[in-house]
């Protein structure tokens, strides 16, 4: 479905390669994992993807290939609904992707056009059982408050549960789940564990192997810039082939026990 | 920081004008042709020649040489203030805001009230308390701005101390006083570099205000406001001799707002 | 010993700590576990003396702390706070953020000070060279250790870590843990522990205390596996952290 091929990215100002030519491939209802440390490009790529990186800061070379179109090339505009219906992206740190001075609901409607009294009662239905997938039950408080009265946890949650509402076909989870407490980023896994079920194209950014290995069929471990391991997600955990993948698959977990 | 300011065009024609400026301030008699305070009764509304670069004016005074004088005595009472308000402010505040609870309280009491009043209302109160026309001027201006820029720095302090950092440095030991000085001034630095540099060229105009009323040097002394006031009958026959001091306080105070603003763009950490 | 007696501290209707006794052993890893907003963070700075509790006791060694003993206490009790980059004075060269402790705490002149620093970089693996950069120009890790060898300069009885490990890379968490534990061993300090991250907790811990909303809810002794716990809140928590580690299937 999403075709990325030989992905370079450079930024203008300090003539750095960021990106060294990458390629991978989702296909439909498949779920890939982006893996590595900070500054290793994850995030470009997939802004890069997205559509969203400053064109005059950065340049992007080679093609991505959406259902086998190309979407990079500066005369064409992005798909019609490219960004919600088509695709969707949830982001890192929960506590500034939403604006401080609005409450919530006004935010979250602005995000829907909704006409008339009956669209409005339906959507606000499915919010609430949306909500309630990821343990939010008070939807009425949480619609009258602003982003700084919930924690980090909650609103990232409630960012997914929107994110959802809209049915992407392909949805881009960029560290979702770094900046939230435990029990937030197990509801969070848990959903996208059940998106995926339902055939919902992921591609999840992390440095947690554990996140990757419970959501992703296929993995690609990134180092500074470029994709150093590829394959499907066992097969890269069990017998990584780089020193790199396997440092990181053994920091994924701390405690064994009997180990300790 | 030398570096980023080369590279910033504004920067660079503001430090230009101010340095142009302080060279005149400093070397007023080498520049000058003239005494400035020199009357020539019979030479007056002399045309521009080589004796008077830039004419005479009603007394036959030349007006080059008063210009260049000018930027002498403007700035030496234009300095002395901002920095009494500078010193006055930074000090008042940057103890009230870190302390904090009813010292703070207080000093916000206390400058809501100065704040009510307006400066020049101060000012003029305060300006004939003392014999010597220049040490007035500084002390009245100082008094009626320094509430303005003490809110500043405080709001700066506040928005300092309540930064993590603050909570390491007490873990390493430091004394309040280690804390206002060593870390929270230098992290403020810039910006108060920014609102004095941008604060001087205000204080510039309100030196040539007090002159324009009759407040300020006596209508005789080559100031530029002084120079603006005597000139004020002549404007339909001899305009330029409004225009050239007007001019002159244009140039200052726009390269010192220049550079303060750029000096503002280079420390913005959002640039960084 | 460090220890907490019946510590309540509220924010004006909010109570953050509600009522908790807890014990800082010397030479052992103490950490207190729960999620975002039960009130750990406000039980750090309370045992670190940056905020007073509104009612019960704080005993260093069985000795009430109070304003006159705090610049003496200061230097037993040292905190590393979460977000590194904004805990260090931005002004400041990464060789000024040691030397400050030092020259304060320790009272050591300039040679011992050299000497010193040189040390402690060696022990947290802070590359010398770059002692003379500005705290802004490091990297993450390079900051984090950095805040780490302050911390260790004083020469504390306890260091307290708020939340400093979370928000890390994997690798760069486990790399700085494993440190951790062996310069521990080394200088017979005691640490308290404050995560939110139960993988972080078991791999450090002698003893967990469980917390929520204010109150802790269980205190678990050498714990060997994620079976030991019995409350149902913890359990939960165990359910969250158990859930990535059967994908791993370890």
């Amino acid at each position: 479905m999403l075709k990325v091929n030989e992905l370079e990215i450079t930024a203008r100002s300090a003539k750095e390669r960021l990106v060294k030519g990458i390629s991978f491939e989702v296909g439909k209802g498949e779920t890939l994992g982006l893996i590595g440390e900070s500054g290793s490009g994850k995030s470009l790529t997939v802004k890069a993807v997205m559509g969203l990186l400053n064109r005059r800061l950065f340049a992007v070379d080679g093609s991505v290939l959406w259902k086998n179109e190309e979407i990079l090339s500066k005369k064409r505009k992005l798909p019609k609904g490219w960004r919600g219906q088509q695709t969707a992206m949830i982001m890192q740190a929960p506590m500034t992707a939403f604006a401080p001075m609005m409450r919530l609901g006004r935010q979250i409607e602005m995000g829907f056009e909704l006409k008339g009294r009956n669209a409005k009662q339906s959507f606000y239905e499915q919010l609430d059982s949306a909500l309630k997938s990821v343990n939010l039950n008070d939807m009425k408080k949480i619609l009258k408050s602003y982003p700084d009265e919930l924690s980090g946890g909650m609103l990232q949650r409630v960012m997914i549960a929107v994110t959802l509402m809209k049915k992407p076909e392909l949805l881009i989870a960029d560290e979702c789940t770094t900046a939230v407490d435990a029990a937030s980023e197990y509801m969070i896994l848990r959903q996208l564990e059940q998106q995926r079920k339902n055939g919902m194209s992921m591609i999840v950014i992390t440095h947690d192997f554990g996140v990757a290995a419970r959501l992703c069929d296929k993995v690609a471990v990134m180092k500074s810039g470029s994709i150093i391991e590829q394959g499907k997600t066992l097969d890269v955990f069990t017998s990584p082939q780089t020193e790199y993948t396997r440092e990181l698959a053994a920091a994924s977990v701390l405690f064994r026990e009997g180990v300790c | 920081m030398i570096h980023k300011i080369l590279r910033k065009p504004q920067a660079v024609i503001g430090l230009l004008m101010m340095l142009t400026v302080f060279a005149v301030m400093v070397f007023a008699p080498a520049f000058a042709p003239n005494d400035p305070e020199k009357i020539n009764i019979m030479q007056k509304f002399a045309e521009p020649s080589e004796k008077y670069p830039l004419g005479t004016d009603d007394m036959g005074r030349c007006i080059a040489s008063r210009l260049i004088y000018g930027a002498r005595v403007s700035m030496s009472a234009a300095l002395p203030t901002i920095a009494a308000i500078a010193v006055i402010s930074v000090l008042l505040a940057t103890v009230c805001a870190y302390i904090g609870g009813i010292v703070d309280r207080l000093f916000v009491i206390v400058s809501d009230i100065f704040m009510a009043l307006p400066p020049f209302l101060v000012a003029m109160t305060l300006v004939g308390l003392f014999e010597s026309k220049a040490l007035s001027i500084v002390i009245s201006i100082a008094a009626a701005m320094w509430v303005w820029n003490a809110q500043v720095v405080r709001t700066y302090v506040i928005r300092e101390k309540n930064k993590p950092y603050i909570i390491t440095c007490r873990m390493s030991g430091c004394s309040q006083m280690r804390i206002i000085m060593r870390h929270i001034i230098p992290n403020i630095f810039p910006h108060l570099l920014v609102l004095y540099s941008t604060g001087l060229s205000g204080v510039i105009i309100m030196i040539s205000g007090y002159a324009f009323l009759g407040l300020g040097f006596e209508t005789g002394t080559p100031e530029w406001g002084a120079m603006l006031v005597g000139a004020n009958k002549l404007v339909f026959s001899h305009p330029e001799l409004i225009v050239y001091p007007g001019l002159c306080i244009l140039f200052a105070a726009a390269g010192f707002n220049l550079f303060g603003e750029a000096l503002r763009d280079i420390c913005d950490p959002k640039e960084n | 010993m460090l220890k907490t007696e019946n510590v309540t501290k509220k924010y004006g209707q909010l109570t953050a700590v509600n009522g908790v006794s807890l014990e800082v052993a010397d030479n052992a890893v103490t950490v207190i576990v729960g999620e975002s907003g039960s009130g750990k963070s406000t039980l750090a700075r309370m045992l670190s003396l940056i905020e007073k509790p509104d009612c019960g006791r704080i005993l260093l060694d069985e000795c009430e702390t109070d304003r006159r003993s705090a610049k003496a206490d200061r230097r037993l009790i040292q905190l590393v706070m979460q977000d590194a980059a904004s805990s260090l004075d931005p002004h400041q060269s990464a060789r000024q953020v040691i030397d400050e402790p030092l020259k304060l705490l320790m009272k050591m002149d300039k040679p011992q000070r050299a000497d010193r620093i040189e040390e402690l970089c060696d022990m947290v693996q802070f590359p010398k060279e770059k002692l003379k950069n500005k705290v802004t120009e490091l990297s993450g890790g390079q900051q984090k250790r950095l805040c780490i060898a302050r911390a260790l300069s004083a020469e504390p009885k306890y260091i307290i870590f708020d939340e400093a490990f979370s928000g890390l890379d994997v690798t760069l968490r486990r790399c700085i843990l494993t440190m951790l534990k062996k310069i521990r061993g080394e200088l017979e300090t005691g640490f308290l522990i404050i995560t939110h991250d139960l993988d972080t907790a078991m791999f450090m811990a002698d003893r967990i205390y469980v917390m929520r909303s204010g109150n802790i809810i269980e205190t678990l002794e050498r714990p060997k596996s994620f079976l030991d716990f019995n409350e149902d809140y913890s359990k939960e928590l165990v359910r969250a952290a158990e859930y990535k580690r059967q994908a791993l299937q370890i």
